[in-house]
């Protein structure tokens, strides 16, 4: 798994290639953590190239969300495959977040 | 039946992960249905290694599995542990909001959603399930 950060406006566009399992996801979580505790409170999660989630990914994601909702933050996100959004779709994710096709349509729920 | 017996514990998760993984592809399984054994795999490996020997140290799990002419992929995880029905297990409230969504209970959750048949039963003080995923489309 590999995450890269990229600052966009107000935002934080975080990338995440590769698989997102139990043994990948507590470094994922802490990753977000700490830009979250730098102040980076507004977050697009780009999944293009997310290959595979399981429950230990989507653990973390919620956590981040809920570290986030306590800063007064946010995180939504884009480009997930077929597979990823059914997986966030029966674990009830599709009704808790926002999903978009794209980083730059993402974004713009963020403009001020 | 080919079966891998290994100790619990995180570090041989891969192991199985390439076992199954290598098997199902040789056998032709589209990749949507890989994934889907995939995910319950590392869910209910993950779930003995976290949760089956919390009380008397460490033990082993076992996985089979097996591709039959009827198109259906069949899995089953074995372990020594305490006893524990993932059927039994309730499903979180998939309508709550993120401040009130609980962090556990999501990958039995996704286990009974992937799988087409599960079943469990103790036997001579071990756990066994088992799952059937029917195949749509065989790759040659």
């Amino acid at each position: 798994m590999q995450v890269t950060f990229n600052k966009e406006g107000n935002a934080l566009v975080v990338a995440v290639k590769g698989r997102l399992d139990a043994l990948t996801a507590p470094d994922f979580e802490s990753q977000c953590s700490s830009h979250i505790e730098q102040g980076h409170v507004l977050l697009v999660a780009d999944l293009t190239e997310l290959e595979y989630i399981s429950s230990a990914g989507l653990r973390s994601i919620l956590q981040i969300s809920k570290k986030l909702k306590q800063e007064h933050g946010q995180i939504n996100f884009c480009c997930l495959s077929g597979i990823i959004q059914h997986v966030f779709s029966i674990s009830g994710f599709d009704s808790m977040f926002s999903f978009h096709d794209s980083v730059a349509q993402a974004l713009l729920q963020y403009e001020r | 039946m080919d079966a891998l017996r290994l100790p619990a514990r995180m570090e041989y998760l891969e192991t199985f992960r390439s076992y199954v993984l290598e098997k199902a592809e040789k056998w032709g399984i589209d990749q949507e249905t890989l994934f889907k054994i995939e995910l319950v795999l590392e869910e209910l490996l993950t779930n003995v290694i976290r949760y089956a020997y919390v009380d008397g140290g460490s033990g082993d799990v076992e996985v089979e599995c097996s591709f039959q002419r009827d198109n259906r992929f069949y899995l089953s995880i074995q372990d020594w542990g305490k006893p524990f029905d993932p059927l039994q297990r309730e499903d979180p409230d998939l309508t709550k909001g993120v401040n009130e969504r609980e962090i556990g209970g999501l990958g039995i959750h996704l286990v009974r959603q992937m799988a087409d048949q599960v079943s469990y039963n103790r036997e001579e003080n071990s756990n066994k399930v088992h799952l059937c995923f029917q195949i749509s489309t065989v790759c040659t």
